[in-house]
């Protein structure tokens, strides 16, 4: 029986040798690539999160509004639902009652679009 | 059995062949001696097979061969690998084109004395001896037609890789790169592994995270909301400006993205 040429063990062993350095490349290159991908995806995630809890359609905005209504100590406002949106109308407002009002409402993430007060009155509309 | 054309190599061989060939060898190319050795496996008798030869010659360099003879008899060959091959190769054939390589001691067994390619052979006390030509009986001597020979099935073969490495070398080489291909599956499994856990990873993100099923919707999301942030916090900006700026303001309205003032 004739013996394998060891030159030819020799090669295949190198060629696999080879296959398996090229494919190890190949591999961590898609694991870096991968890492890319899954880091950017990361930033996203939390910058949508992020973004929707703070104006997107997530939260009671009637209740946001109730409770500043309460801190602000205002009796005396009417709230009424038109389907997306929400009017606030508050009326016999003292200076600091409205003082205190505005302040806590323009430091929510609410949206705001109409917004009128005099000085004793306050109207405005927001989004839900 | 494959019949590859025979040729009888000596010292003085030249040969003009390009086919396969079965080489047997001339007995100034190997040592014979029939040795009583107390072992019974082959591989123990070629371990202790130079100690036996290193009486006739230096055995640097030698391989063995060795057939069972009778009891603890024992038929020995040393040859020189580099040396046959070095013959060989000045004989105009390649190492290539051979296949087998034969002991003339085992291949003409059934004669006495013979003469083949200008050589006189002759068995003295079981041993295949090369004769000077003056000293030979020349008309008794049988001339041989090589090719009709029936071949032994005791042969041996030589390097073929290159005089550059040798087989042991080529072996521990094929097995550093083997070690090194299997270390390298397992980083790929590993990494692959990696890969896995980072895809599984994503999904925990997009479950965590509430996000929308496709890139696209998202991104328009975010899009969406930051154009809603801007303006937001531009109208908030603007109603803060007013505040400090108007001492006395009758009615403040925004509609629209602007702000007005009575």
């Amino acid at each position: 029986m004739n013996k394998i040429n060891p030159l030819y063990i020799l090669a295949l062993c190198f060629s696999i040798a080879i296959y398996s350095i090229l494919n190890l490349k190949t591999t961590n290159e898609q694991l870096e690539t991968i890492k890319d991908q899954n880091n950017k995806y990361l930033i996203l995630a939390t910058k949508y999160n992020s973004l929707n809890k703070a104006w997107g359609d997530s939260r009671d905005i009637q209740k946001v509004c109730e409770k500043i209504l309460k801190v602000s100590r205002i009796k005396s406002s009417k709230i009424t639902k038109n389907g997306l949106t929400m009017k606030i109308s508050i009326e016999e407002l003292t200076k600091k009652q409205l003082d205190m009002f505005i302040n806590k409402i323009l430091n929510e993430t609410i949206t705001i679009i109409r917004f009128s007060f005099t000085k004793n009155s306050l109207e405005m509309e927001v989004g839900l | 059995m494959n019949n590859y054309k025979k040729v009888f190599l000596n010292t003085k061989s030249s040969f003009s062949i390009n086919e396969k060939v079965d080489i047997i060898l001339s007995p100034e190319l190997y040592w014979v001696h029939i040795f009583e050795i107390p072992l019974k496996t082959k591989k123990d008798i070629l371990n202790v097979l130079p100690t036996y030869f290193e009486d006739y010659f230096d055995v640097e360099g030698y391989k063995y061969y060795t057939l069972k003879l009778e009891g603890e008899q024992f038929l020995c060959f040393a040859y020189d690998e580099s040396l046959i091959a070095q013959k060989i190769h000045d004989s105009n054939l390649k190492l290539s084109q051979v296949q087998n390589i034969y002991f003339a001691q085992n291949e003409f067994s059934s004669l006495n004395s013979f003469q083949i390619d200008e050589q006189y052979l002759a068995y003295h006390d079981n041993i295949l001896l090369k004769i000077p030509k003056n000293i030979a009986d020349i008309n008794s001597a049988t001339h041989i037609d090589i090719d009709i020979i029936e071949l032994s099935e005791h042969s041996i073969s030589v390097n073929k890789t290159n005089k550059y490495i040798d087989t042991k070398s080529v072996y521990i080489l094929s097995f550093i790169l083997i070690l090194i291909s299997v270390v390298n599956f397992g980083k790929i499994s590993l990494v692959n592994s990696a890969i896995e856990d980072i895809k599984n990873n994503k999904k925990q993100i997009k479950k965590d995270y509430n996000m929308l099923p496709t890139m696209l919707q998202t991104k328009s999301v975010i899009k969406t909301l930051e154009k809603k942030q801007i303006t937001q916090v531009k109208l908030r900006d603007n109603l803060k400006k007013s505040f400090k700026s108007q001492e006395s303001i009758r009615r403040v309205s925004f509609r629209d993205g602007e702000v007005s003032y009575e």
